[in-house]
This record gives structure tokens, C-alpha cells and sequence, in this order.
């Protein structure tokens, strides 16, 4: 039966060494060896082909088209027949050359490696770093049996016991030994011997250091080869021996102390080192802004890559590049489409960007993952100024994050040979800085920072915070808010974290105040980030949907400006009409009972509603999930809705049910009688004062229907 | 500027292969953002699915995993999680998806989780598994839906038969429009001939479906490029021959009849009964072209563009052009296959000018996916769209509006003519 045995040890100890040896000697024995070199180094079958380098894997992956990719392009024949492969690697400090493993594995899996069909497939993987890519060998579906290189010294030792680890986190009985390899050090191989007793792996060869192999290495060949009869030569076909028998051992590793005691001879595990201490004031250089998504095992909600593009895609004259693949751009570009349709088919304004936006993307693929993003990136951005784009924002992706892209070196490096070029850089990494919501806090920092330029303070002006770019009802509910401001003289200067432009960007400190759109936690974060870097006030109370919110937040800004009786003839205007409008649905819907269901802590928009149409609140359940970030505090009307969590629903549904109301007002369809009315909520308050009249009208209708509809008889 | 990221792409794609078994569940292990826009995906493209309760519902599925969305359950990947793996994390969310007894399971590596290197392949259980490693990083929708599919068939191995019967239609994924739809005109038009449709490989086929897919005698191509590497891989298994039309989908009267046609030449089947009726929806056409003509509203030189797949730009480029006289304002085909290379082609060999920018050239009518639409629309490149890709703007549609076939053909006609009319009249 076919073998498949890996060779793992610590960088430089001497596996390429022993594997081409290895691999000599099995093929002097007629065994057919496939030798595949898992060392970006790639010098492990050097010995078998003459002392020549060898093409690598990863190098053909990025240089070869897959349509012309041949098996036979990757396979060198060496001594006596032996197939000769190497993976590879990316140049150091660039990419990801554990990532380049499984690339390199996909491919030969591809081009059908396992066709040639070999006696023995041999894995020379370094071990230093037993990451998830350096591991794909240790998989069951590869090596069969691992054997171990090591010295005597404590580093190889220590990798050693690493590899030991790894193995016992896939299929632990698949050791086949260790092979000492001296360095020339007297003491060594007796802390081998402790080390190989103490996790009960047999040493099941010894190589002593050798002038031999120095010789070999100058000729470009194995000792095996050039020197046949001597003692090294005949460990090796003794080794050849043993791997064809194929003994295996249970992997059993040591905890890290017990290693430092058994290598070293420490038992100081009472001694501790002493907390430095710091006399100088240091600040943190982490961004206070966070969203608080980032708690220890907190879901964190869709991708902060997704929430910054979206934020940044909905401004005019700022070209959007994601340092991402295809499949990231498609994902959050979806977003921004789903919202002009959406915005489109309830007859709304979409965002005027989103129509045609300005974005573009490296589209990363397999190459990338291996040889890093850099080269990628800065020739999009070249190639994007040379069509006279000036004003850039780049976001990342998770991949760049992972294979540690450059992006900030690659963006200053096109500023300083594009004078005239701004290029704002939101490494966001996929979620690594947060969720959605962390991501357009971040767009409206980056973004700030790099565009904006202090100026006088314009009059009677406000600053519009915590935009929501992706509702389709953003543009007609900002519109309603400003048409509000311009009844007390007041302008809007800019609005963050998007649906504005890149002049206004530049005046963003110029607004006299700033305004929260929503009662959300980002609104505060950007206000806070505002409030440390330009000195700039936000008012106390945030823009809210419903009678009350509306008259609270008109009243806020009347009074900073201190145009309190204008606001206040704003607020009876509203008021009179929204009473004015509730009329008619009071005459339906008075004495009516109801029921609520919401996730939403602000709900007085739709309790001023049940208010004013004179219905019953019966039972009312706010359900509440932690993972989400919610700062709400429920309102005065709100009062009366009691918090539930999860597991409490179907109690809630139960007493709902014997309940018996009108109307249920919910998030969700609820599994209750059929014949109660369920009208929709929103997820999400309104910002709209006369929200809860578009409610209220659903409910009339509700009341109007049949209750039982005749469809519900046609069901099987 | 481009709007192709608005298409789907690979690894959307893939998810669709996999969420197209009825009986199985795919887990994403990854973070959300690789979730929340897929999974709504699949909840809308395949609404009947077998599984109940199979809506969006805060009530039900708001726990972890899931995040209220009735498909594709994910391991919630943070970036700590990137450095130190998540296999705990997986392997529950598993055994939660085991215990809702699916007939098959995949298991999906995002491209961040895939650069971690964690071996998911190792978790098993009673229940088949498919795992894939990681996805193409950027690739075309076609290429990760054969991905996924060629991934199920290595899992679910299709049962040799001796007895071979019918056709299987291959090439065509929940991603695509109305896909349902498509099926059963594509289906009726086959019965006419007396050929039994065996199954549907990759588009709401169950974990019996599949092992019994080496069943038929022929494997026809709907949209060629989702389904050529899946019919290869039946025709060297299993000797399974397959059939791609000439004209590439079957939309257009011409073409249908020439898919129809080799199909029953392939099998030694009737195509009468098939081709009479096409025929009856030719003449009703013409007559109501006639109509159009003594309004002097005809569509002969109007422009249309096309921002689509190449097979399904070949044909309906083909449609228009040949049979009402339309002509190309712009064509695009964001992939480089070789059905874009023929619909390119032919158009310079016949001489006729066109653009390849069709999101900015202006032109009578638009046809691409639903978000492409509304960008024309809005920009005002165009009076008039069709929505002929996914995703499509229609929540819900109780008439059968198929995207192929001959209910295609008529409900291309339909938008086509009554936009062409709609446009001129009030001229």
C-alpha cells in the first residue's frame, strides 16, 4: 500500500538533509519516493537533482494560467527515478507561507499528484510554526506517519514537542520517531534521550555531525549517493528500513514548564518577574470609538469592512477601492444595490451615489493569499490616478489583514508620488475592528481626518451624525429632518458617516453644532471623536421619531440657538397635525384592544399612537437580545412594555394568546390564532413624527378585513 | 467605474450549490458578513423548500448561529478566532445542525476562515458530509457553482445504473431567476416529446436525487456555463453523454426549437408536439407584431443592451437581433468565457457596431439583474429594463414567470415590445 510519511523539524536542523537522504536511500531499494519540499526555502530536493534549484509550486500557481497548468511543469525526476516537488513560498515579510502549503497541496491535488502513484510520498515541512497551514501534512488524509528531526538544542527541542502537539489535535498514533541530529554539542543527545522518554517517542536514529555531509552538499548531491559505504550511507538505508516497517507511536507532548525542567533543569515555578514600572504617562493608542461589539464572546454583527464601504460608497467624488476578493466586494456592493432597489420600489430617494458608484476592487485571489496583496493594490491605485481620480479611501478586507498586507506603506508610497492624491486608509481587516456599525464609525473618523480643513464656524448650522446609509428611507427621513431645521433658519452642514460629498467633508468643523440623528451608539461615537479632535458640541438630545421625540429634539436645537419660540411654533405645527391626523383612525380604532411585540427599546412613537387612537394595551413584551448593541432607553410611554429575552417567548405568545387582542403589533409573525390582526412593526424607530399614523392606518385596515381571509381554507 | 461587483460571484455561487439540496444544510464557518447576505439569498430564491418553519422570523431563530435567518447557520468568526481557530465552535454548531436530521451537510470556509488552515474536513458524523476548504477568492459565479456541485458528487456518489431513462438538465442553480419556473417550462416542453426529465442536478434536488442522477441518458446544458464541468464529470463516471444547444440557452424561438430538436435527435424522440406549440406562440407573436406595425411602433432598430452571462447574452442577443430587428447598443459579459467570445464575435463579423460599456451607454431597453436595472433606471441609461439574471427585484410571484423556454421567450417579448411601444407612442 502506498505511504505517505512527513519529515517535520525545527528551521535549519536538518531536515532537507535527512529527507533527501531518506529519499535516496528508499529509492536505492527500489522504492518509488515522491519527495514534496513544504520550506519556502525550497532547497529540499536539492540534493536529489544535481544541487540545482527547483521551480517552485507557488511560483507556477502565480505565473501559469489554470487552463495551461500540466503536473509534469512541477516534477523534477531525481536520483534513481525519484519525483523531485517544492512548494514554495512568498519573499519574506510578504504574504502568507502557510497559506502557500494549501495552495500548493490544492494544486497538486488538482493536476492529479496522487495519479503518479508512489510507493512513498515524502512531506519535508518546516515545524517551527505548526500554523494551520504548516499542519495540512499532519492531516489524515496526508501523512500516515510523521517522524521528528531534532537536536539536542532547546529551541529543537521545543519545536519538536510543538509538532508532537499538532499531531495530537489531529490522529495522535502516527508517530513514527525521532531522528537525532547532532550539532556536535556533547551534552545533547542525553536531553534528547529525556525528552524522547518523557513523551515515550522512540529516538530511532542518530546522525553524528559529519564532515561528510558538508562534502555531499558541495557536490549537489546526498551522502547516500556519494558516499555509499560509509557509516552515514548505512544509517540512512537502516532509517529507509524502518520507515517501510512503519512503527508507530502514541504523540504525547509536554506542558511548556515541564519542558523548561526537563531541557534546562529549571523548577523555578515559584519564581515571578516583577510588573515593570512605568513612570512615564503613556496613551493608549487604541481608538476610544468603539461600539463595544468587540466584548469578549459578543457576536459581532455582519463586518466592519461592509459598514465603511457602505458609509464611504454613498459619497460623491471619493473613489472606493476594497483591498478584498471578489466575493467580499459583491457582498457589501449588494448592500448599496438592495437599498436603490428597495428605496426604489417604496417610491423613495435613493442615495444619489449608490446609483453608480465609484468603486472598485484588487479582486485577491489564490496568488494573493501566497505572494500578499501589495503589487495589487498599488497598481489599481496607479492605474485609477492616471484616470485622474484624486480622493481615495481603501478598506480591507479580512485577507489582507490575515496575510499582513502593507496597505498603509503601499497608500503613502502613491501619495508621495501623487502629490495632488488623498488616499484615506480604513484598515478594518473584515471584522477585526468591529461590526457594521464599527465600520462607518470608522469611515466617518478616516474619512474626517484626511478630508476635513478647519474653518470659521458657519451660523445656525449643524453637523447631521449616524446617517444610515443602507436604509431606504435615509434620504426621504433626512430630507423631512432638514425641512425641519430650515423652518427654524437653521442649515445643515454636513452629514456623517455618508450622503454627502467630499466639499463637504473639508467643512465639517464648521458647523456650529452637531446633531445626532439617532439615539444609536454610533452617533455618540462620532460626536465623541468630534468633541476630542475639533472641539466641536453635540446636542443633548438626538433626533427621534413620534410626537415626543420630534418636539424633544426641535426644542433642543431652539434653545442652543436660543430660537426657542420658533421651535416652539414648529413643535405645535407638528403636533396639531399629527392630531389632526389621528382622527379618522380614532374613530375605528377606539376602545380596540392590542397587543405588542417589539425588539426596539424605542417604542413611545407607537404607544403615542395606541394612545391617540384611544386602544387597550393588553400585554406589551420588548424582546431583548444581548448580542445586540441597543443604547436605548425605553421612554416614558414605554414604560409599560416588559423586557423579555429569548427563552421567554414562548411564554409571552402563550399569554398573548389568551390575551385575545385586536391587534398584535410585531417584529415577526407570531404562531397564534389567525384570526388576531398581526400588523408589522419595524425593527428599527422611525424618525418621521407621523410614523406612528402610517401604523395606525395598517391597524384601521386590519380592523376593516375579514378576519379569517378565504386563501386560508386552500391550504393543504 | 464598474457595477460587475453587483453580480454574483464564486463564492456566493458555491453557497448556492449547496443550499440547491433541498434536504441539507450548509454551515458557513466564518464570520457574519460572510452570512447575513447569502443566507437571505437562499431563504428567497428557494422559498418551498421542504423544511419548515423556512422564513426570516426573530421569534424563532434568534439564537446564535443562526442570527434570525432561517439558512446558512455560521461559527461567527472574530478576528481572535482567525489566529487561534474555531473547531470547538464548529464541531457544535454541527452537532446542532446534525440534530435537525438533514440529509446532507456542507461546510464552508469563508475566505478569511480558509487562511487559518484548519482541517474541516476532519468533522464527521452519521450524516454526509461536504466540506470545502476554501472557496475561489475571486472567481465567477458559474466557476463556484461547479465547484460546489462536483463537491456534492464526490461526497453523494451517484448510484450506476443500467437502466438509463430521461434526461437530467444540468446548469442551473437557485441563483438563477426564477429558476423554478424555467424548470417546469423547460419540463413541459420535454413531455410533449415524451422525454421524462430524471432530475435537476444542482436546483432543488434532494440527497435521493443525487444518488440517483447516473440514471439518465442524457444530460442536457441549461445555462452551459453553470453545468459544462458538471456534465464532463458524468460522461467520464459514468458514459453519461450531454447536450449544449447551439444557440447556448434555450430563449428565442429559434433557439428553443434548436434545443428541442437535438435533444429528441439525441434520443430518437418526436419533437412535433414541442415544436406545434412554439410554433402557435410564433404566429400569435407575429400577429401582434403586425399590430405594432400598422401603429408604426415596431421594435426593428431600437437598441437594446445586455449585461449578462455570455451564454445568455449569445441567445438573447441572437433573439432580438434576428427575429425583431433590434440592434446591440452595448454588450457586457464580465466573465471571460467562451460564450462571451461568440456573442462578441458575431456581432463584428456581421459588422454591426456596439459598445462593451453597457452600464453607460443609453439604449431602449436594458437587460441584465434586477440591482443592475434599477442602476440603469435611476442613471436614466434607459426607459426600459428586463430583469433576466438574479437577483431579481420581484419578492413574490404567483404566475410562473420563467427566465428560458417559451414562457421566457414571451415574457422577454412582453417587456421588449411593450417597452419599445411605450417609449415612441406619446413621441
Amino acid at each position: 500500500m502506498a505511504r505517505k510519511i512527513a519529515i517535520y523539524g525545527k528551521g535549519g536542523i536538518g531536515k532537507s538533509t535527512v529527507s533527501s537522504n531518506l529519499t535516496a536511500a528508499l529509492s536505492d531499494i527500489g522504492t518509488k519516493v515522491m519527495q514534496i519540499g513544504c520550506d519556502p526555502k525550497h532547497d529540499s530536493t536539492r540534493g536529489l537533482i544535481g544541487g540545482k534549484a527547483q521551480n517552485t509550486i507557488l511560483d507556477y500557481l502565480k505565473e501559469t494560467a489554470p487552463t495551461d497548468r500540466k503536473l509534469e511543469d512541477v516534477v523534477l525526476e531525481g536520483y534513481k527515478g525519484c519525483l523531485c516537488l517544492e512548494a514554495g513560498g512568498p519573499e519574506p515579510g510578504v504574504g502568507c507561507a502557510g497559506r502557500g502549503i494549501i495552495s500548493a497541496f490544492s494544486l497538486l491535488d488538482n493536476l492529479g499528484a496522487s495519479d503518479l502513484q508512489p510507493d512513498i510520498t515524502l512531506y519535508d515541512v518546516l515545524g517551527d510554526v505548526v500554523c494551520g497551514g504548516f499542519a495540512v501534512p499532519l492531516r489524515n488524509d496526508y501523512a500516515d506517519t510523521v517522524y521528528i528531526v531534532t537536536s539536542g538544542e532547546f529551541m529543537a527541542i521545543y519545536a519538536a514537542n510543538n509538532i508532537l502537539k499538532g499531531i495530537a489535535n489531529y490522529d495522535p498514533e502516527r508517530v513514527g520517531g525521532i531522528i537525532f541530529n547532532s550539532r556536535g554539542d556533547p551534552q545533547e543527545y542525553e536531553r534528547v534521550r529525556r525528552f524522547s522518554e518523557a513523551v515515550n517517542v522512540p529516538i530511532i536514529v542518530s546522525f553524528d555531525r559529519s564532515e561528510l555531509f558538508m562534502e555531499a552538499e558541495r557536490q549537489g548531491k546526498t551522502v547516500v549517493e556519494t558516499f555509499p559505504d560509509s557509516v552515514e550511507a548505512e544509517k540512512y538505508r537502516d532509517l529507509a528500513r524502518k520507515v517501510i516497517e512503519g512503527k508507530r507511536h502514541t504523540a504525547k507532548f509536554l506542558k511548556e514548564d515541564e519542558l523548561e525542567n526537563l531541557i534546562l533543569g529549571r523548577s523555578d515555578a515559584t519564581v515571578t518577574a516583577k510588573k515593570a514600572v512605568i513612570r512615564e504617562k503613556i496613551v493608549p493608542k487604541n481608538e476610544p470609538y468603539t461600539a463595544g461589539n468587540l466584548e469578549y464572546g459578543k457576536a459581532v454583527h455582519g463586518c466592519a469592512f461592509s459598514g465603511a464601504s457602505s458609509a464611504c460608497t454613498s459619497i460623491e467624488g471619493l473613489t472606493t477601492v476594497l483591498h478584498a476578493p471578489k466575493s467580499c466586494a459583491h457582498f457589501t456592493v449588494q448592500l448599496d444595490s438592495c437599498c436603490v432597489r428597495g428605496a426604489m420600489s417604496r417610491g423613495n430617494e435613493t442615495i444619489p451615489v449608490f446609483e453608480d458608484p465609484d468603486v472598485f476592487c484588487t479582486d485577491m485571489d489564490e496568488s494573493t493569499m501566497v505572494f500578499g496583496g501589495n503589487d495589487r493594490l498599488r497598481n489599481l491605485l496607479e492605474r485609477l490616478v492616471s484616470e485622474g481620480r484624486k480622493n481615495f479611501v481603501v478598506i480591507t478586507a479580512c485577507p489582507p489583514g490575515i496575510i499582513g498586507d502593507d496597505v498603509t506603506g503601499v497608500c503613502e508610497g502613491i501619495e508621495s508620488s501623487h502629490p495632488d492624491v488623498k488616499i484615506a486608509v480604513l484598515k478594518e481587516d473584515g471584522n477585526a475592528t468591529g461590526d457594521f456599525m464599527q465600520g462607518t464609525i470608522d469611515a466617518a473618523i478616516g474619512l474626517t481626518r484626511k478630508f476635513s480643513v478647519p474653518g470659521g464656524k458657519k451660523p445656525l448650522s449643524v453637523n447631521l451624525l449616524g446617517a444610515k446609509t443602507l436604509s431606504s428611507y435615509s434620504m426621504s427621513e433626512i430630507s423631512q429632518v432638514e425641512g425641519f431645521l430650515n423652518d427654524l433658519g437653521v442649515t445643515v452642514n454636513c452629514i456623517l458617516p455618508g450622503i454627502t460629498d467630499v466639499v463637504g467633508l473639508k467643512d465639517v468643523s464648521c458647523a456650529a453644532v452637531n446633531l445626532n440623528l439617532s439615539t444609536d451608539s454610533f452617533c455618540d461615537r462620532i460626536a465623541m471623536f468630534l468633541k476630542d479632535e475639533y472641539g466641536m458640541e453635540t446636542l443633548t438630545v438626538p433626533v427621534r421619531g413620534g410626537i415626543g421625540g420630534s418636539s424633544d429634539w426641535i426644542r433642543c436645537v431652539g434653545e442652543y440657538f436660543g430660537i426657542q419660540d420658533r421651535a416652539e411654533m414648529v413643535v405645535q405645527k407638528i403636533k396639531n397635525k399629527f392630531t389632526s391626523l389621528m382622527e379618522y383612525p380614532k374613530t375605528i380604532l377606539k376602545g380596540k384592544t392590542c397587543c405588542i411585540l417589539t425588539i426596539s427599546g424605542d417604542s413611545d412613537w407607537v404607544m403615542e399612537a395606541v394612545e391617540q387612537s384611544e386602544m387597550n394595551l393588553l400585554k406589551g413584551f420588548v424582546l431583548r437580545r444581548p448580542d445586540y448593541t441597543d443604547q436605548l432607553k425605553p421612554g416614558k410611554c414605554s414604560e409599560g412594555l416588559e423586557e423579555i429575552h429569548f427563552e421567554d417567548v414562548p411564554r409571552a405568545m402563550k399569554e398573548i394568546e389568551n390575551a385575545h387582542p385586536d391587534i398584535l403589533m410585531t417584529i415577526s409573525k407570531a404562531d397564534i390564532d389567525s384570526s388576531i390582526y398581526q400588523s408589522r412593526l419595524p425593527c428599527a424607530a422611525s424618525s418621521d413624527p407621523y410614523a406612528g399614523r402610517a401604523l395606525a392606518e395598517d391597524w384601521i385596515r386590519g380592523m376593516i378585513a375579514p378576519k379569517n381571509e378565504g386563501w386560508r381554507e386552500d391550504v393543504a | 467605474m464598474s457595477l460587475e461587483n453587483d453580480r454574483p460571484e464564486s463564492l456566493l455561487g458555491l453557497m448556492m450549490a449547496l443550499e440547491g439540496v433541498e434536504d441539507s444544510y450548509t454551515i458557513v464557518h466564518g464570520p457574519t458578513g460572510c452570512k447575513y447576505y447569502p443566507a437571505s439569498v437562499s431563504e428567497n430564491m428557494f422559498r418551498d423548500r421542504g423544511q419548515k418553519p423556512n422564513a426570516r422570523n426573530l421569534l424563532i431563530f434568534s439564537d446564535r448561529y443562526f442570527f434570525a435567518q432561517p439558512r446558512l447557520p455560521c461559527t461567527y468568526l472574530d478576528m481572535g478566532m482567525f489566529v487561534t481557530g474555531a473547531m470547538d465552535r464548529l464541531e457544535d454548531l454541527y452537532g446542532k445542525v446534525g440534530s435537525m436530521s438533514p440529509s446532507l451537510i456542507g461546510i464552508i470556509n469563508t475566505p478569511g476562515a480558509s487562511l487559518i488552515g484548519e482541517d474541516i474536513s476532519d468533522i464527521k458524523g452519521d450524516i454526509p458530509t461536504v466540506a470545502i476548504d476554501h472557496c475561489r477568492y475571486t472567481g465567477s459565479c458559474a466557476e463556484g457553482f461547479q465547484d460546489g456541485i462536483l463537491a456534492i458528487l464526490k461526497t453523494v456518489k451517484p448510484e450506476k445504473s443500467e437502466k438509463r431513462e430521461g434526461v437530467n438538465l444540468v446548469g442551473i442553480g437557485m441563483m438563477h431567476l426564477n429558476w423554478e419556473d424555467t424548470i417546469d417550462d423547460l419540463k413541459g416542453l420535454l413531455e410533449l416529446c415524451g422525454i421524462k426529465v430524471n432530475t435537476v442536478i444542482g436546483a432543488g434536488w434532494d440527497v435521493d436525487d443525487i444518488r440517483r442522477s447516473a440514471s439518465a441518458e442524457l444530460n442536457v446544458l441549461v445555462y452551459p456555463e453553470y453545468g459544462d464541468r458538471i456534465a464532463e464529470f458524468y460522461t467520464e463516471d459514468y458514459g453519461i453523454p450531454s447536450f449544449k444547444s447551439p444557440e447556448e440557452v434555450p430563449i428565442g424561438f429559434a433557439s428553443l426549437e434548436h434545443w428541442i430538436c437535438g435533444i429528441c435527435d439525441r434520443l430518437g424522440k418526436d419533437p412535433s408536439k414541442a415544436l406545434k406549440k412554439i410554433k402557435a406562440m410564433r404566429k400569435r407573436t407575429a400577429s401582434k407584431l403586425q399590430l405594432m406595425e400598422s401603429m408604426n411602433l415596431l421594435p426593428k432598430g431600437r437598441t437594446f443592451s445586455l449585461f449578462t452571462d455570455g451564454s445568455t447574452a449569445y441567445a438573447v442577443s441572437d433573439f432580438l437581433y434576428s427575429y425583431l430587428g433590434m440592434v446591440p447598443a452595448a454588450i457586457t459579459c464580465p466573465s471571460d468565457t467562451p460564450q462571451k467570445k461568440r456573442t462578441l464575435e458575431r456581432f463584428r463579423e456581421l459588422k454591426v457596431p456596439f459598445s462593451e460599456d453597457a452600464e453607460h451607454i443609453p439604449t431602449d431597453v436594458f437587460i441584465a439583474s434586477g440591482g443592475l436595472c434599477a442602476s440603469a433606471m435611476s442613471r436614466k441609461v434607459t426607459q426600459g429594463t428586463f430583469v433576466i439574471e438574479y437577483p431579481s427585484d420581484v419578492f413574490i410571484s404567483v404566475s410562473p414567470e420563467p427566465a428560458l423556454g417559451l414562457g421566457g421567450t414571451v415574457r422577454l417579448l412582453d417587456a421588449v415590445l411593450n417597452t419599445i411601444a411605450e417609449r415612441q407612442r406619446f413621441r
